[in-house]
């Protein structure tokens, strides 16, 4: 799965640090899902959304290989 | 607003770690003096049993407690590290009774078991967090 979470937070001019605070989880997890190592579950993945006033499927893609 | 909610979460969270810890290392000390007892009565035995298993449940119990206030990115290290654990510590039992049966080595005592549990846990919790921030 590919998602638009760097460019999102960049525009914001937000720190990874920053975004980990406004969602609740660690900088760590922002960082795991921003170079693709973590798919977040459904609620994190709709309250990311909700942060970036943006639907699910904008932000994160399905890719032929899941 | 009280005190106590004032203060850091991540400190509370070490503390609450800490005491863990140091409850279940007295519990340790205390159960391990109390068995070893050689003029001890077989009550006094078991009640060192009682005392140790339920520091240990204890520690088990904050270890649990804590995961799941955790994120759900940090969960998934948990669960990860946990399983590695389980899976390496079924593969150290299985050799190690197949090296026993063979005749290579003597005896393995229990506690080596749960040793080589809590260090591959530990080690996998390492290697997991290493692995996403990477």
């Amino acid at each position: 799965m590919k998602n638009r979470l760097r460019v999102l937070r960049a525009e914001q001019n937000w720190s990874q640090a920053e975004l980990a605070m406004r969602v609740g989880v660690t900088r760590q997890a922002i960082n795991a899902i921003e170079t693709g190592r973590y798919d977040p579950g459904l609620p994190l993945a709709m309250k990311i959304a909700r942060i970036f006033e943006q639907k699910v499927d904008d932000i994160f893609e399905l890719e032929d290989t899941d | 607003m009280r005190q106590d909610e004032k203060r850091d979460p991540g400190l509370r969270i070490l503390g609450f770690i800490f005491g863990a810890v140091a409850l279940w290392g007295t519990t340790y000390v205390a159960a391990s003096r109390m068995i070893n007892h050689s003029s001890a009565s077989a009550k006094f035995r078991a009640a060192g049993v009682v005392i140790g298993v339920l520091g240990f449940l204890f520690w088990q119990l904050a270890t649990a407690k804590l995961i799941l206030l955790q994120d759900e990115f940090t969960r998934r290290i948990h669960l990860i590290a946990l399983a590695i654990a389980f899976a390496a510590t079924w593969l150290f039992i299985f050799t190690t009774d197949l090296l026993q049966r063979a005749g290579f080595i003597h005896f393995v005592q229990l506690r080596t078991i749960w040793l080589v549990m809590l260090a591959t846990w530990g080690l996998a919790i390492l290697g997991g967090e290493w692995y996403y921030r990477r």
